[in-house]
């Protein structure tokens, strides 16, 4: 039997200038699930999921957290309900250090040794003291990762979680998300990076032209004709 | 309603009592500069600003902490603290208030 959704955007729309960007996708996010939102460059992934989180306010569409209605999400709201947000650019502020970071998450929200977890799985000990700007692109990506796995997230939306990661990195960053998955939490994780991305999913979704298309689960989505000719490039 | 942690408590406080001293400079050497040569007026009636100009300012200095913040990425982690932005426009509004209810009273 399927989970009830955690968190759903449903219907949203959203135009910047006069460029409708969605045009009535929807997200449903499962506690244990682990669900991707793949499409082109400029399809609206990114914009969906900061509608999901609060970032951004949709022309129109509703999203629920919980059953819980929210005529204009805020993810100051969401997450101290549980959700985490980690953004495509750099979370990580430019005045603190990573371990400042991890222990302001943990002070506010405990999480036991969930930051420990997180710093010896991402293999980010020798970063700890150091400020943002004096890591990698990488580096940064992982020590972001990091503070979401140290919140114990309910429910994590991730942009592009797999962008500038080495590929051994990349499959310590799987292994976390698998992890949380198993501990219940929802997941949303954006990306091109389809084998990574496909080895992690439970559930795939495709949007194109402004509107997502619910795919099934990884193997599912790779026998979709359309999908694989058009996003995938297979029989091209 | 979530506050801060206490290092961006700090933080913000700090920034906005700078912000706030700048712009001060600014507008009493401005106002400084327009008053008729030979007036008496004491230093500190250029010191003290109506209550509309107080809101004007003390806004102002919100907004550029806000910015601020915003450039140094702390908005968006502080979200995922649960801190909403008007509690750090809150935050960023004291040092401008309280300075001038001082300077008022003085």
């Amino acid at each position: 039997m399927t989970a009830a959704p955690l968190l759903v955007a449903e219907s949203i729309g959203k135009t910047f200038g006069t460029r409708r960007v969605l045009n009535s996708a929807s997200l449903w996010v499962r506690s244990g699930v682990i669900t991707v939102v793949v499409g082109r460059n400029g399809e609206g992934k990114s914009t969906l999921l900061k509608i999901a989180a609060g970032v951004l306010r949709p022309d129109f569409g509703t999203v629920r957290y919980r059953e819980e209605h929210f005529g204009r999400a805020r993810l100051a709201n969401l997450a101290s309900k549980g959700v985490f947000f980690l953004p495509e650019h750099p979370l990580l502020c430019t005045s603190f250090t990573v371990r400042d970071h991890l222990m302001m998450i943990q002070r506010r929200f405990g999480g036991g040794g969930a930051a420990d977890t997180a710093v010896e799985s991402l293999e980010i000990g020798e970063l700890l003291d150091r400020s943002p700007q004096s890591l990698s692109l990488g580096e940064r990506r992982r020590a972001d990762i990091a503070l979401a796995v140290a919140r114990r997230p309910d429910c994590l939306l991730a942009d592009e979680p797999f962008l500038r990661i080495t590929p051994k990195d990349a499959e310590a960053v799987a292994d976390v998300f698998r992890a949380l998955a198993t501990a219940g939490c929802a997941i949303a994780l954006t990306g091109h990076e389809v084998p990574m991305l496909f080895d992690v999913a439970d559930e795939v979704s495709w949007m194109t032209a402004g509107t997502t298309h619910p795919l099934g689960s990884p193997d599912n989505a790779r026998e979709h004709h359309q999908f694989g000719r058009e996003y995938l490039g297979i029989g091209l | 309603m979530a506050l801060p942690p206490g290092e961006f408590i700090r933080a913000i406080l700090f920034r906005g009592l700078v912000i706030w001293f700048g712009m001060k400079l600014v507008v009493t050497a401005g106002a400084a500069a327009l008053r008729q040569s030979g007036e008496t007026e004491s230093w500190l009636r250029v010191l003290q600003l109506t209550p509309s100009a107080v809101l004007l300012l003390t806004g102002f200095v919100t907004w550029l902490v806000i910015i601020d913040a915003g450039r140094r990425n702390e908005l968006l982690f502080l979200a995922n603290l649960g801190v909403a932005r008007y509690v750090i426009g809150s935050l960023a509004a004291v040092p401008s208030i309280t300075c001038e209810i001082i300077i008022g009273l003085m």
